[in-house]
């Protein structure tokens, strides 16, 4: 059964996407976090299969605001703080933006799929599931 | 306007010939009608043969040595005149023994040319071959352009001085050798006859016309009357030159003048097409390039003529850019070791540039000033530093008259006295006042390229925030959507969740509405002028239901004023007010610290309506609060606390407010706290 880490800074989808998919995919067990830095605490604490993460958030204090471009960028340092601590993590993104640079971007802190926003509840469970346990190392 | 390009081919051939230090070019035997004095060298040529000179007489230019004219004074300067003065025997001896004469000659020729300079005036000296030589500066505006020379290359065979001129009591000291050289009488021929062929004579005209006795060697008084007759010939072709480089001078400046106006033509016409096109950027970049290129030439001119031994032009723009200065342009040999770069952050320094921005706007016209007086700003003071330490020579700012007020330009420079004379003059800062509005302009035209890369960018960024604030809603609904589905959901959650679906469905709407004002506003469509009678307190209660959910979400709660019930209605446009009203009070309660209060209160006066939109959280920084109103524009620390945001809410509330009355921000910081008050002052005038 994948096990997932959703980090996404939108109260409502953390709130509802977590339950639709566990209700419709029964081997997929999502756990929805608005709070990165909480996330991250989360993620050295328990085990998960997958990450699905926002890349558009409002960076957190201790980030460069430049850097991630105000925020455009974030889940992409975040991408990479998840790679320091799970190196064999794979990790989803749900991204609005998704233009050649922000995907050579992706690509560089090893991003494995990228679905864009809005997409329908089975395109991302189909992601999460193909990138569950059976593809970790 | 297109550039003639004949006209510019010229120009840029005169601009590089001043560039190379030729100001202006005396003899171009290339294109002899481009030169100053071609057919002035027969009469040098008559003074030499009057006087019993051998008739070599030359003129070596300023240009004619490799790099400027400070290198060749430099290196002129490398020969101890303690040694030349005292022992010049000796030292022209060594200088003989060397392999090459016209090594010997040209070090020579440089020393003494210096030392005319130093002095001002024509100078007679014994050359390194032992012959009577002459130097006559050519002075323009206090600056030496070039030397003339006499030469007294052995006038007869066997003899390498006359002992008239250099016993005790003559003009000049004997040599210790009398080692002979050329035949003086045959270079002489062999000089009158390349001058002949140069100069467009006849063969043996030229010789002819001298009509000189050259079998006598020149005397004491030959010196003194040849030196008085070439002095006079300085001084003519010194104001000839003057006359020559005033006249190229405002051909260049016209020039210049008329492909900064071609550029500003060219961009208001494209201006009123397609702002943001890269082709039409395109068009204004180049024509920027070469009109820097132009100036850029003329002020490394100027840094000759004015005798700077260097200068650097700076263009502060600090209404527009926000605090970064730009280095346009800098010459002279003391900065190699400098660090400039394009362009310097001045963040930390804004208020000290901005005060000397101000200043230098206040004098309106070029004026000289210590740049001691600067020399903490962090800008320039390494510059100042570096200066100082190879020059301690005065060192000057000039400021330029500033285009529209708004592009002051600096000019730096250090006046070089052993080559001037003489202090600025009136009319060099006159000088200097129309440089500065060439560069101002130019510099104008540079910040509206800016402008407009800064719009572009931040019209991107508006595009990808709207995908972003439209894209998101959607990806919300279609999650609600399908939670609505599961089955084990209580009827209550599936009504809490129906809410919360016709909430999104809202937030989404009014993004969409806002787009549509922004744009009708930007493209003039939308009537700003059609008025309707408004209940002002009933415009807030709709936008406060609107923007209840997110309020309650962070636990913030609205307090509007009772008394506004009570105001008359305004006859204002009722949907752009909607608008300006929706989006301060959501800019209110996105900012706002959780478990605080939006409060909204107003003031009824005989002329105006005034609103106030106070919240404590996140302040709005001094140097952003004119910006956040620009279109498109986030201030960074928003930006850093939530994502989305398109940067258009307060463009529409401006807007409001330039037609109906006024719109104020303050913010300042609580004691004892990270949080900011801020207050939106909102003035409608009552019609």
């Amino acid at each position: 059964m994948p096990r997932v880490l959703f980090i996404e800074d939108e109260p409502r989808l953390v709130k509802t996407l977590p339950a639709v998919l566990e209700d419709r995919y029964k081997d997929l067990q999502v756990v929805g976090m608005t709070d990165i830095i909480e996330a991250m605490n989360r993620l050295k604490e328990e085990e998960f299969d997958v990450v699905l993460l926002d890349i558009s958030m409002p960076p957190t204090e201790d980030m460069d605001s430049g850097e991630v471009e105000h925020g455009r960028l974030t889940g992409i340092a975040v991408a990479q703080s998840i790679k320091k601590i799970e190196p064999d993590i794979s990790i989803v993104a749900l991204t609005v933006v998704s233009d050649r640079a922000m995907k050579s971007k992706m690509l560089e802190a090893d991003i494995q799929t990228i679905i864009n926003k809005p997409a329908e509840i089975d395109e991302i469970a189909q992601a999460l599931l193909k990138s569950g346990p059976s593809t970790r190392k | 306007m297109k550039q003639d390009s004949d006209a510019s081919e010229e120009m840029m051939q005169l601009l590089d010939r001043y560039a190379a230090g030729r100001i202006p070019p005396l003899i171009d035997m290339e294109s002899p009608e481009a030169g100053l004095i071609d057919r002035r060298l027969f009469e040098i040529y008559q003074i030499g043969f009057r006087h019993r000179f051998s008739g070599v007489l030359g003129v070596r230019l300023a240009s004619d040595q490799p790099g400027s004219l400070k290198d060749k004074w430099k290196s002129a300067a490398n020969l101890s005149l303690e040694t030349t003065e005292q022992a010049w025997t000796g030292f022209c001896a060594a200088l003989r023994d060397k392999a090459s004469g016209d090594e010997a000659c040209i070090a020579c020729n440089r020393y003494w040319a210096w030392r005319a300079e130093e002095e001002g005036r024509a100078i007679a000296y014994l050359c390194t071959h032992g012959l009577i030589d002459l130097a006559v500066p050519i002075i323009v505006h206090d600056t030496t352009i070039s030397v003339v020379f006499s030469g007294q290359l052995f006038p007869k065979p066997g003899i390498a001085w006359n002992p008239e001129l250099v016993e005790p009591g003559g003009l000049l000291r004997p040599l210790a050798s009398g080692e002979k050289g050329v035949d003086a009488w045959e270079e002489s021929l062999k000089r009158i006859r390349q001058a002949e062929q140069q100069l467009g004579f006849a063969d043996g005209e030229l010789l002819d016309a001298l009509k000189c006795d050259v079998e006598k060697e020149a005397t004491p008084q030959d010196v003194v009357n040849t030196l008085g007759e070439l002095s006079l010939l300085g001084k003519q072709l010194s104001q000839l030159a003057a006359a020559k480089l005033e006249s190229e001078k405002s051909k260049i400046r016209t020039w210049i003048g008329s492909g900064i106006s071609s550029a500003l033509a060219q961009l208001e016409a494209e201006a009123s097409t397609d702002l943001t096109t890269k082709g039409f950027k395109g068009i204004v970049r180049a024509s920027v390039t070469k009109m820097w290129k132009h100036v850029a030439r003329y002020l490394e001119y100027t840094c000759h003529y004015f005798g700077f031994a260097y200068l650097l032009v700076l263009s502060c723009d600090y209404s527009d850019n926000g605090g970064t200065l730009t280095v346009l342009s800098h010459w002279g040999q003391w900065l190699e070791d400098f660090p400039f770069s394009k362009q310097y952050d001045c963040t930390e320094s804004h208020a000290s540039l901005q005060a000397l921005s101000s200043e230098m706007i206040a004098w309106r016209t070029a004026t000289e000033v210590d740049l001691e007086r600067y020399a903490r700003l962090p800008v320039i003071e390494p510059l100042y530093k570096s200066l100082r330490r190879h020059r301690p020579l005065p060192t000057y700012a000039v400021s330029g008259q500033f285009v529209r007020g708004i592009s002051p330009v600096l000019i730096l420079g250090s006046l070089d006295y052993r080559k001037r004379t003489t202090p600025l003059s009136g009319q060099d800062l006159r000088e200097f006042t129309e440089i500065g509005e060439e560069i101002g302009l130019v510099a104008n035209i540079c910040t509206l390229v800016a402008e407009l890369d800064e719009a572009t960018d931040r019209q991107a960024r508006f595009i990808e925030n709207v995908a972003h604030d439209i894209r998101n809603p959607i990806q919300n609904l279609i999650s609600m959507a399908n939670f609505m589905q599961i089955e084990s959901l209580s009827i209550e959650d599936k009504q809490g969740m129906a809410r919360e679906i016709a909430s999104e469905v809202r937030r989404t709407n009014e993004l969409s509405q806002r787009v549509w004002v922004l744009e009708g506003l930007r493209r003039g469509m939308f009537d700003l002028g059609e008025r309707h009678w408004v209940n002002i307190f009933d415009v807030i209660m709709r936008c406060r239901k609107s923007l209840q959910h997110s309020a309650v979400q962070n636990n913030i709660e609205f307090k509007v004023e009772e008394e506004i019930r009570e105001w008359p209605n305004a006859q204002i446009n009722e949907e752009l007010f909607y608008h300006t009203i929706l989006n301060l009070m959501d800019n209110a309660v996105k900012y706002s610290a959780p478990n605080t209060e939006v409060l909204i209160d107003g003031k009824l006066r005989a002329r105006e309506y005034e609103l106030t939109f106070g919240n404590i959280g996140l302040g709005i920084p001094e140097d952003e609060r004119e910006r956040i109103f620009q279109r498109h524009y986030r201030a960074k620390n928003a930006q850093r606390k939530i994502r989305e945001g398109t940067g258009i809410g307060l463009s529409i509330v401006k807007a409001f407010a330039d037609y109906y009355g006024g719109i104020e921000v303050v913010s300042y910081p609580l004691e004892g706290s990270s949080r900011h008050h801020t207050l939106f002052r909102l003035i409608i005038r009552r019609e």
